[in-house]
């Protein structure tokens, strides 16, 4: 009997894999944890960080791996030379990719920002690993349309990984500069004493100093009390004064930001530092406007950033605030709210009110130049520590990084504080944390984060409009004349037009266009009820509309003479995709 | 915005050039002016004053939209798509800011020379005939809108060597843009002075005094009048009369192809061109000399005691313009001063800085320096501002 069940059972498992190949197995050994791919077909572990060569590897193995779901291209170089890679990411067996509504996602605008490249890497994984296994994912492949660069600071990122560093250095680009006006290019750099690829603290034992050991970590230094004799002199980050002008590493390669190179109230470096020429003086965010040029089916945008646990939209600057209109700001409410839910311990914000001013940020440029629905998100912070609030969020008045690297890292984020001969400071000691704690997650609560911020984005990607051509009334009016009255409904929060992209006219009018039917009137219904109509005089067999409201309809009428059996009503809109209904 | 580019002009009459269709209609709002019925002028309601004309550019409704003309190929006004203010969503301002390869060329040089002390535009903007007015408010706030008070004061000194050079008067007032025009780019964003004059405008005999009642006053004048009186005097064709058409959009209608011909206000007959061009030389070649001149002065080297020697000298602007306009002391790209004390192996400085930087120095302002260094032999003083020159001084110490 035993025998016998097992044999049903291999049948059972045989027929299944048969009827559906391709379809991963939904074990390995009688259960799969819910909600993960149990074998997937990139194997692929989300504990580490991955510099350019695995970047590429790894888009390449997705795009081999699943031809039919992702597709790989560079959309430029970046400044030392680097692809920047853009992973493509729908089910292209359905549909026309380049006409769904399409999701942008990219991360590590700043160097050290690491952690969003993997969890924009991780998207695509989890997105094409279950696609097999998921209803959901499947319908949200057919129905969207991923693009994800997972990466946008290449050169940075090479460098933060590459090269000595600390938790706030290499947040630039790699362009060279002058930055003090000496005549000389990038001639003092950070300076790696003990060579153990981190930039750590340098501090001097003295009877004048104003610091002391604390007596719980000693790792950290803290300030002496007000009226204490202190025991050391902090000097900075890890360094020498290579060029002899009295300074210590005042000159590393790169001084700009990125984040400050976008066409929206873009202000140059003295009112907005790290702004360099005018937007777009770095090839990387010109890759980017020009890919979102092109792809303007984008409708909703993420972009990863570190650190302090906030969901953040626009606008950068409070001036900008107007253009934020209130339906819009319903939008966002929606979704950012879901998000504190969905990873805890992260806050919805608005930059320039929660964070500080920045002027020619990336997603302004995306939200108000674009009209793309544009959330910027600032993985880690205290709070994932212990899943607690710290008592304070004061890194300086905190203990919980300390805390944390003692009980679950066991001492493996700092360097221990060691003594050095330096060549201005004399005997003084180095130590502090390691390059890539603070900021950047720890192994393993990489891959929750990872799972958690991915789907806070795969719900702004859910909510781009979804539209449908919900209805078609045919009504005689004699004479061989029809009526015919259609209703388009948008079933997601979004909107084919945000109110500015609506007042500022960025995108085209939605169309909804008659077929196989000879139209004598076209007009766009604005109340049925009452029958109040806008005749629209010109081609009336495709009605303009200037926008589908989130969880809205639009309804449009046609007179038409002769046959009406087997018309076909489409709407085709440039954010909510194309959709059709024959009756 | 976005949609395909559907609706060029179209030269409706023939004649090479895109004018205006007039078309009468009881909705029309323009009226011919009373000075010069060759110009339509808007019908003045206040005035008992009744439209005749519709106007618009000559073409068709190619979309059927109502718009005419209004989606033409190309589209982008390079002065308006520079970073200063830059006008988000009007018309022929581009898609974004620095949008245009044309923008970004111009601006690549601009950074990335540091020697560049102005930026002079021929163009649509004037703030050389008369400069533009100091405005305090304009200054105080983190985004600048307005010159800061040494620079107003330097504009004033330019606009003087215009006026001087060129002889040009009675300029039409054609302020400086509202924004995205590289002439405040250059000034706001990049630090660097920015003038602009469009060169040439109608010059209008001097005004005949002895019929005082008669003749309308030049103030009066519309820009158009004067234009077209101008034009008349000089004989320079600026003018296509009205001629009927038929036109598809106004069956029925009487339309009528004609009125100023396009860019003739601001380009003068070729005949002109020879004297614009030796009085805009004139103006470049006194601000070129009037340009900052470092020079190193009053230098002074006291031996204290063997191989303890102190060096004093000042950095003085010879020139009667300041080293770079007094923005620029905010901007990143812009070099400042630089005074570098050259030593060898065999000298250590005690006192004084290797590499000094010092904020733009106005006409005739300097700057004093002094070190103390141990050791002998060769030394060496190097003055250098990319917009003021460079000057290197060697002695000997003992």
């Amino acid at each position: 009997m035993n025998k016998l069940i097992y044999i049903f059972c291999l049948l059972s498992v045989g027929v299944f894999a048969q009827t559906q190949p391709g379809i991963s197995p939904a074990d390995l050994n009688g259960m799969r944890a819910v909600g993960s791919p149990a074998d997937p077909k990139v194997k692929e572990e989300w504990r580490r960080y991955h510099d350019h060569a695995q970047i590429t590897d790894f888009c390449q193995r997705m795009a081999k791996a699943h031809p039919d779901l992702v597709k790989l291209e560079s959309i430029g170089k970046s400044f030392q030379g680097r692809d920047m890679w853009v992973m493509t990411i729908t089910d292209f067996k359905n549909g026309n990719a380049a006409r769904k509504p399409g999701f942008y996602i990219d991360a590590n605008i700043h160097g050290n920002e690491i952690q969003g490249t993997e969890i924009a890497m991780y998207t695509a994984w989890y997105l094409a690993e279950n696609f097999q296994t998921m209803p959901f994912i499947a319908a949200l492949l057919r129905d969207r349309v991923f693009y994800i660069n997972p990466t946008i600071n290449l050169d940075g990122r090479e460098n933060f990984i590459h090269a000595p560093n600390n938790p706030n250095s290499s947040r630039s680009g790699m362009m060279p500069f002058d930055d003090d006006d000496d005549g000389a290019i990038d001639e003092d750099k950070l300076d790696d004493l003990d060579g153990d690829g981190n930039i750590v603290n340098m501090r001097r034992k003295s009877p004048l100093g104003r610091w002391k050991v604390d007596p719980d970590y000693p790792n950290r230094m803290i300030p002496a009390r007000a009226d204490e004799a202190g025991e050391y002199e902090l000097l900075g980050s890890e360094g020498l004064d290579n060029d002899g002008d009295g300074q210590v590493n005042e000159d590393s390669p790169g001084t700009y930001d990125p984040n400050r190179d976008w066409a929206w109230n873009w202000q140059p470096n003295y009112i907005q530092g790290g702004a360099l020429f005018y937007p777009g003086t770095l090839p990387e965010t010109r890759a980017i406007k020009n890919f979102v040029l092109a792809h303007p089916n984008i409708a909703g945008a993420q972009s990863y950033h570190n650190s302090g646990g906030m969901f953040l939209r626009g606008p950068g600057a409070a001036e900008d605030d107007p253009f934020y209109n209130q339906s819009d700001v319903a939008v966002y409410d929606v979704i950012g709210k879901i998000g504190e839910k969905i990873v805890p311990g992260y806050k919805y914000f608005i930059i320039h009110k929660d964070l500080y001013t920045v002027y020619g940020g990336e997603i302004d440029w995306f939200a108000l130049s674009r009209g793309v629905f544009t959330f910027s998100t600032e993985l880690m912070n205290s709070f994932k520590l212990f899943n607690q609030q710290p008592n304070t969020q004061n890194r300086f008045q905190n203990q919980e990084f300390e805390e944390f690297d003692k009980y679950l890292l066991f001492g493996d984020a700092y360097v221990q504080w060691k003594p050095f001969k330096h060549p201005q400071f004399g005997d003084i000691e180095v130590g502090g944390p390691k390059k890539n704690y603070i900021r950047n997650h720890p192994g393993f609560l990489l891959e929750e984060d990872a799972h958690r911020n991915m789907s806070f984005t795969l719900l702004h990607a859910y909510q781009m409009p979804k539209l449908e051509v919900f209805s078609i009334k045919k009504k005689p009016l004699g004479n061989n004349l029809t009526e015919i009255t259609a209703t388009v409904y948008n079933s997601r929060i979004m909107p084919t037009h945000s109110a500015h992209d609506l007042k500022y006219k960025i995108e085209r009018p939605d169309y909804i266009s008659l077929k196989n039917a000879t139209v004598v009137a076209g007009m766009v219904v604005e109340n049925e009820d009452f029958n109040l109509t806008k005749e629209q005089k010109y081609t009336p067999q495709t009605i303009e509309v200037p926008n589908i409201p989130g969880m809205g309809t639009v309804k449009v009428r046609w007179i038409v003479s002769g046959k009406v059996d087997k018309i076909t009503v489409e709407v085709d809109s440039r954010k909510g995709g194309i959709a059709s209904l024959t009756e | 915005m976005a949609g395909s580019m559907k609706t060029p002009f179209e030269d409706l009459n023939g004649d090479g050039l895109i004018t205006q269709v007039r078309i009468e209609d009881p909705s029309g709002t323009y009226i011919a002016s009373k000075n010069d019925p060759r110009i339509l002028v808007k019908a003045d309601p206040s005035k008992n004053e009744i439209g005749k004309y519709l106007l618009i550019t000559e073409g068709t409704d190619n979309d059927h939209d109502g718009n005419w003309n209004e989606d033409a190929l190309g589209g982008v006004n390079i002065n308006k798509n520079f970073t200063y203010n830059y006008p988000i969503f009007e018309k022929e301002s581009g898609v974004f800011a620095a949008s245009e390869p044309e923008t970004k060329a111009v601006l690549e040089v601009l950074y990335r020379n540091n020697n560049i002390f102005a930026v002079i535009v021929l163009g649509p903007e004037n703030n050389l005939s008369s400069a533009t007015k100091f405005d305090v408010s304009k200054t105080t706030k983190r985004i600048v809108t307005g010159l800061l008070e040494k620079d107003a004061a330097v504009g004033e000194f330019v606009s003087k060597l215009y006026n001087t050079a060129t002889g040009l008067k009675n300029a039409p007032a054609m302020p400086l843009s509202k924004g995205g025009s590289l002439t405040q780019s250059a000034y706001y964003h990049a630090g660097r002075f920015g003038f602009s004059t469009p060169g040439w405008w109608p010059q209008l005999p001097p005004a005949d005094t002895s019929q005082k009642q008669k003749t309308p006053a030049a103030a009066n004048l519309s820009g158009d009048e004067i234009f077209f009186k101008w034009a008349d005097k000089e004989k320079v064709p600026v003018f296509v009369d009205w001629k009927e058409i038929k036109h598809p959009d106004f069956p029925g209608k009487k339309a009528e192809v004609g009125g100023v011909m396009p860019y003739a206000r601001w380009n003068p007959p070729v005949s002109y061109l020879e004297d614009i061009a030796q009085s805009h030389n004139r103006f470049l070649l006194d601000l070129a000399a009037a340009m900052p001149n470092l020079d190193v002065v009053n230098v002074k080297v006291e031996n204290l005691q063997a191989g303890v020697n102190r060096i004093t000298l000042q950095v003085i602007n010879k020139g009667f313009l300041p080293t770079f306009a007094d923005l620029g002391n905010r901007v990143k790209c812009v070099s400042k001063v630089r005074t570098t004390l050259n030593t060898t192996s065999a000298q250590a400085i005690l006192s004084g800085k290797k590499i000094n930087l010092q904020p733009a120095l106005g006409a005739g302002e300097l700057v004093e320096y002094t070190w103390l260094i141990s050791g002998t032999g060769k030394i060496s003083v190097e003055v250098t501002s990319p917009t003021a020159g460079a000057k290197t001084l060697e002695f000997t110490l003992n």
